[in-house]
């Protein structure tokens, strides 16, 4: 079981999210936070002269997968989420120990 | 900086809006005052839709969750597990998850 943790520009979430659906994974965590990467500012916004590393919206997408789905999930994520400048995030992937269903109390890969 | 020698591990609940309060008193009562907790948006196998309910033009619907992010050591997991499990149980879907991680270190600052 892996944990996949996908940065990307808030303006791909529904294409990510469509992405994912197609390929048959509905089931995601979202939420914002603010980072900093190679582009230091949305080309649409006007910043004349300033390069500090400043930071900037960005959506974290968390996902639970089993092992055989990790390959397929990365690459449904990594398409989706391009862009045609820089700054189009990141994935990480981590391992899970152990993964808990509440309602029925499943434990395990059939869990997730 | 004093690098812990015990195993940590890191439990990741996802569960409903509504149970923050009864999730913090619980681990508050089990002596444990050191967590994080998130605002997220979620969904789960149901692509966040009730069961029977009608489909809208977005596919995946993203609902209000919490998350919750408890360092703990290794013995102490399994207890606390079954009791955020039973402390959040309905008969609905939607319920959430709870994931165990391993820590490989952690530092008091």
């Amino acid at each position: 079981m892996k944990m996949i943790h996908a940065i990307i520009q808030p303006s791909k979430l529904s294409d990510v999210k469509q992405a994912l659906f197609d390929a048959g994974l509905g089931k995601m965590t979202v939420y914002s936070v603010n980072g900093s990467s190679q582009l230091t500012h949305y080309p649409d916004v006007h910043r004349a002269n300033d390069y500090e590393p400043n930071l900037m919206s960005k959506v974290k997408m968390e996902i639970a997968v089993n092992d055989k789905q990790v390959k397929k999930v990365v690459e449904v994520i990594a398409k989706a989420a391009k862009n045609v400048f820089n700054g189009n995030g990141k994935i990480f992937v981590y391992d899970i120990e152990q993964c808990y269903r509440i309602r029925t109390g499943e434990q395990g890969p059939q869990a997730i | 900086m004093i690098a812990h020698k015990i195993a940590m591990k890191m439990i990741t609940a996802i569960v409903r809006s509504q149970k923050l309060q009864d999730i913090q008193t619980l681990l508050v009562t089990e002596g444990i005052e050191r967590f994080t907790v998130a605002t997220v948006m979620g969904c789960g196998s149901q692509c966040g839709y009730s069961e029977g309910g009608k489909k809208s033009a977005i596919e995946v619907n993203l609902l209000k969750k919490i998350k919750f992010e408890i360092e703990v050591p290794a013995d102490k997991v399994g207890g606390l597990v079954d009791k955020i499990m039973t402390l959040c149980r309905t008969p609905r879907f939607g319920d959430g998850k709870i994931f165990v991680m391993n820590i490989p270190e952690c530092f008091g600052m």
